[in-house]
């Protein structure tokens, strides 16, 4: 089970990883399996990042179970394959499930009927409705 | 049994076995604070200290064994210490030199198959005159290398450093490594630690500097690669993992 700790919002967007978590993961999302020093190469073109904080980063999705990893045989030494553990969908869908639950938790039988008279709307009030929130 | 059990404090000749072996082991344990001596002195006093410290211990534990059973060798001091004293000398070597290293190699089991590491590792042990040290891959993404000199030498390496740093890096970091294994300072680390354990070392403040060794652990790799960039690159990358 992914681990989710923290979700921001500021402004528009709504985050649960941090950017740089963000784009590793983006990047492996796209990928079947990489070294960290694959994903710091591709990292690097896009922004200034060393390579240590590739690894620490990594490490950190490891630790949310975002990724997986093996230690595999190459040039160099052993090191470390990462692979990500589910698809973008299913993060999301997971980051979804895991915020509904805690409110149901947290605010019971209002969150229960906010949800109930939100998504029993059609989808064009539910639109207005968004916009008036 | 609690009249044979007390026999130990009014027992004269038991009291002052106990008095010598913790004098001694204060002595000792001066010896290794004032005195500027070579590893292997160091560490035979560290143990010494150690065995002198468990002796009273063991020998109050088979007086209580003895009394708790109310057997004849609870009164024959010469008995009990020939049971005691190899008691706390086995006690002493099995946690210094076969348990804590074990632990470690068992508890890392893979060892590295990369031929590069390994056979760079024989070159600089043949060079250095030192018994080729095993390398075990420890499964971390923190990057950690130490190395353990006990019967068997070894290196541990985590996969994390072998993520980040670069191959003159591994190299520098090995190298670092093959110098404390000659210095046997791992013993010197190992044996200060459990040094901790005892009282008396708390009462004499007793603290080992590693500063040295590591000063000089880094000197030997700067000469070997000819250039301190690798060590220091190396030393940087690793102090940046956060």
């Amino acid at each position: 089970m992914v681990k989710v700790s923290r979700i921001r919002f500021s402004g528009d967007s709504v985050a649960v990883l941090s950017p740089l978590e963000n784009d590793v993961i983006k990047i492996l999302w796209k990928r079947d399996a990489m070294r960290v020093r694959d994903i710091y190469s591709i990292l690097r073109q896009k922004r200034k990042v060393a390579l240590t904080s590739v690894a620490v980063i990594l490490d950190r999705l490891y630790g949310k179970k975002l990724v997986t990893r093996r230690i595999a045989l190459g040039r160099g030494g052993e090191h470390y394959i990462y692979s990500s553990c589910c698809s973008q969908q299913d993060f999301e869908q997971s980051v979804i499930d895991k915020t509904v639950n805690k409110l149901i938790d947290k605010f019971g039988p209002t969150a229960v009927t906010y949800f109930n008279e939100r998504f029993s709307q059609p989808f064009s009030k539910e639109k207005r409705w968004r916009k008036r929130s | 049994m609690i009249g044979c059990f007390a026999g130990f404090a009014i027992d004269i000749d038991k009291v002052f076995l106990t008095m010598v072996s913790l004098s001694f082991a204060m002595f000792f344990l001066l010896m290794i604070k004032k005195f500027d001596l070579s590893t292997k002195t160091k560490v035979g006093l560290i143990y010494g200290h150690l065995i002198l410290l468990f002796f009273p211990f063991v020998l109050f534990t088979t007086n209580f064994a003895c009394g708790a059973a109310c057997m004849s060798c609870y009164s024959d001091t010469a008995a009990m210490v020939s049971y005691a004293l190899p008691s706390a000398i086995a006690i002493g070597t099995l946690a210094g030199f076969v348990v804590i290293p074990s632990f470690y190699m068992f508890s890392s089991r893979r060892q590295s198959k990369n031929k590069e590491l390994v056979s760079f590792v024989r070159k600089y042990s043949r060079l250095m005159k030192i018994r080729m040290p095993n390398i075990y891959i420890i499964d971390k993404a923190k990057p950690v290398a130490f190395s353990f000199k006990s019967f068997k030498s070894a290196i541990f390496i985590s996969v994390g450093m072998l993520d980040i740093l670069n191959k003159k890096e591994i190299q520098a970091v090995l190298l670092h490594e093959l110098a404390h294994i000659k210095q046997k300072s791992s013993i010197m680390k190992f044996s200060s630690s459990l040094l901790r354990l005892s009282p008396l070392s708390v009462l004499a403040r007793f603290h080992h500097d590693t500063g040295k060794e590591e000063h000089e652990a880094d000197m030997f790799a700067i000469r070997t690669q000819g250039t301190p960039k690798y060590i220091r690159s190396a030393k940087s990358k690793i102090r940046n993992y956060k």
